[in-house]
């Protein structure tokens, strides 16, 4: 018995059953759902996709267009979906329907270059400034988590920092996933600590917002107590990153962030990682005997602490980074004082 | 007059090479940069005026006659970098670091560079007026004067070292 063939926009090689339309029209709908969270996600309403390719050579303008499209294609991709929707050549077929018609199908949107939608042009923004639309998740969402936050710290980094956003998206190397993220966290004082303590107006850079996710991950794990930002004028003093009120001996903090190797290539650095690794763990020492004494600073060496956060460093290298910085430490004088942060224990 | 048309590839090292350019905040450089970096960047003739950079990474990167006024280099660090004829004035260069760089002719004038750091760094009659030299640590540091060269392996008295040597000056003696 010959089945009857009806028409659609989509050509798969056959001709198409009324069986097979059935299927397309439940896969549209899947996907529509499917692009609706995509969007939702690309507005910073939900959390963002750890999945960031690299484009290491792309002109920055292309790099952003590439950026954008890359989250929808990264979950359509997906091995988790596997072969559920069209194939590459129903999605070409799409895109050409779409051109001759004018038409704006969901298939279309979903697998063509979108505008991300509330965020400003990158090249169209100074640093380190916060975005202007602000979002009340509230509004949305509701507060989820009541105590902690209705959005994660990495989330709320993005939002703080044009810089530090730009930064996760170019980094594409594992460990940028299993950061420490968390929402039970006070977004106040998250806030608080990533602003940069010296300027005379409220900035952002990625440097002090990497500053504060690193002193909150060390009072979440108990490592540091209560970490505050030094005020003005002392800071300009005793200049280093935080206070803290404990565990004694410690008064006072400072977070270093090394990199792998791939980022120190791609910063046309001349040094491999392990001389990175090895002058910065030099460095804590220098550093630890720079502030002692001086009014409200801290009273010996003894009590500064130093955080060596290990977020952007590959699984790969981060016993490498940590040998050579206590090596390099131990050789200044002394590795006591240095706690490593994100370095998969 | 400014030539704004002054990019180009040096073809010996396929260097970006920008001459003649006024960057006057971050929005102009920021096209340079990525990683958080400049990379490998020459800059000739440039000046940079009223910048934020803190916390920026330069890495390999070449400025030639170049003015830098009102900057922060804030815990900037600067790896395999080169400064030659260039004046640094206004700016605050705390806790920024100096890995295997060079300074040659070059002026740093009422600048603040408490608790910076230099390593591996060459000095070539380069001095520093009116600026803040506190707390500066440095390591394997080549000064040099008149011909004189002066090694200093480590030193938390930079400050002392310079001055000795009439590198650092003060109009308040």
């Amino acid at each position: 018995m010959t089945k009857k063939n009806i028409g659609y926009p989509y050509t798969y090689g056959d001709q198409l059953t009324p069986e097979m339309a059935c299927n397309n029209r439940k896969q549209a709908v899947s996907y529509s759902v499917l692009i609706s969270n995509i969007w939702w996600h690309n507005l910073g309403f939900g959390e963002p996709i750890q999945s960031y390719p690299s484009f290491s050579n792309e002109p920055k303008t292309v790099i952003v267009r590439i950026v954008e499209t890359s989250r929808v294609n990264s979950i359509n991709r997906g091995g988790d979906l596997g072969k559920s929707g069209p194939g590459p050549r129903a999605k070409a077929d799409a895109l050409k329907n779409a051109r001759k018609t004018g038409g704006g199908s969901i298939f279309v949107q979903g697998f063509t270059p979108q505008r991300q939608y509330g965020s400003r042009p990158i090249n169209n923004k100074p640093l380190s400034c916060p975005n202007n639309v602000k979002i009340n998740q509230e509004q949305f969402y509701g507060n989820q988590n009541p105590g902690g936050s209705s959005s994660s710290m990495e989330t709320m980094s993005k939002r703080l920092s044009q810089e530090y956003t730009e930064y996760q998206q170019k980094f594409n190397s594992p460990p940028v996933s299993k950061r420490f993220d968390t929402k039970n966290y006070d977004q106040e004082k998250f806030k608080e600590l990533s602003k940069d303590p010296r300027a005379n107006k409220e900035v952002f850079h990625k440097t002090t917002v990497d500053e504060a996710r690193a002193a909150l991950q060390s009072e979440m794990e108990g490592i540091v107590d209560n970490p505050q930002r030094i005020e003005k004028p002392i800071c300009k003093s005793v200049d280093l990153d935080f206070k803290v009120d404990g565990p004694a001996p410690y008064t006072h903090m400072d977070v270093k962030h090394p990199v792998g190797s791939e980022i120190l290539r791609k910063q046309n650095r001349k040094v491999d990682i392990k001389t990175m690794a090895y002058d910065m763990g030099e460095r804590i020492v220098d550093q630890k005997e720079k502030f002692c004494e001086l009014e409200q600073g801290p009273k010996s060496s003894e009590n500064i602490l130093h955080i060596v956060d290990l977020a952007y460093v590959p699984s790969s290298e981060k016993e490498i980074v940590k040998e050579y910085c206590l090596k390099g430490a131990e050789d200044a004088g002394s590795s006591e004082g240095i706690q490593f942060l994100n370095d998969n224990k | 007059m400014e030539n704004k048309n002054s990019i180009e590839n040096s073809e010996e090292e396929i260097r970006l090479k920008i001459r003649n350019q006024t960057f006057r905040n971050e929005i102009d450089l920021d096209q340079y940069i990525e990683w958080n970096a400049l990379a490998g960047i020459i800059f000739v003739n440039c000046r940079f005026e009223e910048l934020d950079l803190l916390g920026k990474v330069f890495g390999s990167c070449d400025f030639k006659d170049c003015k830098f006024n009102h900057l922060s280099f804030r815990k900037c660090q600067f790896s395999n970098c080169k400064f030659e004829n260039c004046q640094i004035v206004n700016s605050n260069i705390t806790r920024a670091e100096f890995d295997d760089s060079s300074f040659k002719n070059s002026q740093v004038i009422k600048s603040d560079l408490a608790a910076s750091d230099f390593r591996r760094c060459e000095f070539i009659e380069t001095t520093f007026k009116n600026s803040n030299l506190d707390r500066i640590v440095a390591r394997d540091i080549k000064c040099w004067k008149l011909n004189q060269l002066i090694k200093i392996k480590k030193s938390s008295s930079f400050a002392n070292i310079l001055k000795d040597i009439n590198l650092a000056s003060s109009d308040e003696g």
